[in-house]
């Protein structure tokens, strides 16, 4: 595998990171190069950048003739990749499958950024009105905090944990821990939604590359995954503070892997917003409803926690390259799983379980690996 | 870069109109959320002012102290980014209302916020290669933003002018200069449109850092010098956070380099900021006093000067105005009147 530093990448385009993270996938590997590319990204076509991402990615690294496509499905397109690079090989069509998602968003003026961002969601119904992931948040926030009733200050814990462990990643955008002070003095987005609610958009790319998995494999397998595409609507996920594809989806894999929610060691769910992050912890059931906030402020998602989550600090301190974050999830748990996590590292990870999000929560991707 | 014949500033001026806008009136107005900050302010010109009037006033003031007579003037060479006309110089007029006219070269520089002192290193060769024996330069701008835009808060309006001749005669002698320029557009203002358009966060490291800290690096290699061997540094102050962040990143000390942070005072005068800002520098510095300026100008570049003063500095003074008196001078006016000034309003 291989990820970038997440970062504002000024002298890189997106072809560039994609490359890199490519290339460093590539490197570490041994055997024979991927036939296939499946390419992942979520908002370059909108913004005017490169589309058709896996041809140009496929033709820099000199991999010759292969099969390339390019995946969006919004945030999820990283794990989407993924899975279809998987299928590929179950298919019988490839051995050897190449996914990398890349993410360029420091060419756009942030106000541009959020609009192109809003068409993940209902682009009549939602996007037409101005309704973007950060204003869908701060309403999915704002009902959270009305139905279950607990303080807004509790929120901290999310963001808490993802600096926490940022701070030992030196590829993280933000790699410095969190004070309750500098969270609570964070400027309003759109209210209740702080600045600290929110992960960055940055630049980035990570890549995975896979194998079809002899009888006599001894390395990282993919045992399970599963991707959902449920019912749309911003009003679905924020009337109902849950999100079923997220939580058929993670119940899905744990199945394919023939694994339960409690042999997990590490997690890594799609905290984009402070919302999604707390309805993620919820919907694949690793807090009751509304228990989200109280389980980070025991530490329950910290490295020595019962379910150590961001392990290199989630999209909010990691950073959010979108096209990428599916792809950033499983390199770092490849990391976790290969006991190379360093600082970061879970002791005795076996087994971990990804999911990204795309369009608020309509679509979740999840993998478990071990 | 060192010219050939020793060279120095005779004479300096500078100023700034009198009105002053709280910059929590933007956030009172666009925001809905201001209250009086009472500690950001910016200079605003009144109803009869631009950046010739500006100009005009700063090189009456250099004039004055330099105690020569203008029409030995060789050039006189005004940098802005609000000059009134797309064609016709300001310098022309700024050189004809001093005196200057006419065996003069006059003409206008441009390069963002930087152009004084990219016309302060052609002055200093100007008059170092014996083409002549004085020459002004100077910068000066009426800076306007997008209403409600986040340069709002510090488009200031300001400018200082300087007059270079030989080191015999002057109060503070030119050391060196270095220039550090890439093709970078962080900031700019196509032919016709109002506002400047801004790349946000682009404008910071790959912009103003980058340069900043190139070309003062540059220039203190070429010294032999370090921070330490300053008296005082002024940096271009779009806001009081870079200039400073860049100081503590190159290893100079705060008292080096706050007391000519006027941001918070005047706003960001762009063309004449640096160069209002050494003015001041001049005003308190002593005999033997090194002093370090580092404009910085969008597009993109940075000019990084070294001056040592000598023992003619008081004197001069004497016939001067101080950047201080010009900064104590003020009168605070609300958004409404700043918007009537700037001619923000449209009339049918």
């Amino acid at each position: 595998m291989g990820r970038t530093r997440a970062e504002e990448k000024w002298n890189w385009g997106l072809v560039d990171l994609a490359v890199k993270a490519a290339g460093c996938a590539l490197d570490e590997s041994r055997g024979a190069a991927p036939t296939a590319v499946v390419a992942a990204n979520a908002l370059g076509a909108a913004l005017g950048d490169q589309r058709n991402l896996g041809a140009y990615v496929s033709s820099r690294l000199g991999l010759g003739d292969v099969e390339a496509h390019t995946v969006s499905t919004d945030e999820a397109s990283g794990g989407s990749a993924l899975r279809l690079a998987a299928a590929l090989i179950e298919a019988g069509l490839h051995e050897t499958v190449l996914a990398v998602g890349a993410e360029k968003t420091s060419d756009t003026l942030p106000d541009e950024l959020e609009a192109v961002r809003a068409t993940g969601l209902d682009a009549v119904r939602e996007a037409g009105f101005g309704f973007g992931p950060l204003v869908a948040s701060a309403l999915g926030m704002r009902r959270y905090l009305d139905v279950h009733g607990v303080p807004r200050e509790l929120f901290y814990h999310l963001a808490e944990t993802a600096h926490r462990h940022a701070a030992s990643n030196p590829l993280a955008f933000f790699p410095w821990p969190l004070t309750e002070e500098q969270y609570l003095r964070s400027p309003i987005v759109a209210a209740p939604l702080t600045v600290c609610d929110n992960a960055p958009l940055c630049d980035g790319a990570a890549a995975v590359l896979l194998r079809r998995a002899g009888a006599s494999s001894t390395g990282l397998k993919l045992l399970g995954s599963s991707a959902i595409s449920g019912p749309t609507g911003i009003a679905t996920a924020i009337d109902s503070l849950a999100l079923p594809a997220s939580k058929r989806s993670a119940a899905d894999a744990l199945a394919a892997a023939g694994v339960r929610l409690g042999d997990i060691s590490v997690f890594d769910l799609h905290d984009s917003s402070a919302f999604l992050a707390a309805l993620s912890i919820e919907s694949i059931g690793l807090a009751a409803p509304g228990s989200a906030l109280l389980a980070a402020a025991e530490g329950a998602f910290h490295l020595d926690g019962r379910a150590p989550m961001w392990t290199f600090g989630g999209l909010k301190a990691r950073g959010n390259a979108p096209g990428a974050a599916g792809l950033y999830q499983v390199a770092e748990a490849v990391l976790q799983l290969r006991g190379t996590a360093k600082k970061n590292q879970v002791p005795g990870a076996r087994l971990a379980l990804v999911q990204c999000l795309g369009s608020l929560g309509a679509t979740a991707v999840t993998h478990v690996l071990g | 870069m060192k010219p050939t014949r020793a060279v120095g500033v005779l004479g300096y001026g500078g100023y700034v109109p009198r009105f002053r806008l709280d910059s929590s009136e933007v956030s009172r107005v666009w925001k809905g959320d201001g209250r009086p900050s009472g500690r950001s302010f910016k200079a605003v010109p009144g109803p009869d002012e631009d950046t010739t009037t500006i100009a005009i006033q700063a090189a009456r003031n250099a004039v004055t102290m330099a105690a020569i007579d203008p029409s030995l003037l060789r050039a006189v060479w005004f940098g802005s980014e609000s000059k009134p006309y797309a064609v016709k110089p300001t310098s022309t007029i700024v050189a004809d209302a001093i005196g200057a006219l006419p065996f003069a070269n006059a003409a206008d520089w441009e390069f963002a916020c930087k152009p004084g002192t990219e016309a302060m290193q052609a002055a200093v060769g100007f008059v170092g290669s014996g083409m002549a024996d004085y020459a002004m330069c100077g910068g000066a701008d009426t800076a306007q933003a997008r209403p409600g835009d986040v340069l709002e808060y510090h488009t200031g309006a300001g400018g200082a002018a300087f007059i270079i001749g030989p080191a015999e005669e002057c109060l503070a002698q030119f050391e060196a200069s270095t220039s550090f320029v890439t093709n970078t557009p962080d900031f700019f203002r196509r032919e016709g449109q109002p506002y400047p358009s801004h790349g946000q966060r682009f404008t910071g490291e790959p912009a103003y850092f980058h340069h900043v800290r190139s070309a003062v690096t540059a220039l203190l290699a070429e010294l032999g010098a370090a921070p330490k061997d300053f008296r005082f540094a002024v940096f271009h102050q779009p806001n009081t956070a870079f200039p400073l962040k860049i100081a503590d990143e190159l290893g100079f000390a705060r008292d080096q380099v706050e007391p000519f942070v006027l941001t918070n005072e005047i706003g960001n005068t762009y063309s004449g900021a640096v160069l209002i800002a050494f003015a001041k520098a001049l005003d308190e510095a002593s005999p033997g006093d090194r002093i370090l300026l580092a404009s910085y100008g969008s597009g993109a570049g940075s000019d990084a000067i070294a001056f040592t003063v000598t023992d003619r500095v008081a004197a001069a003074r004497s016939r001067g105005i101080p950047v201080a008196s010009y900064i104590a001078r003020r009168r605070e006016i609300d958004y409404a009147t700043y918007a009537r000034y700037r001619g923000k309003l449209r009339f049918g």
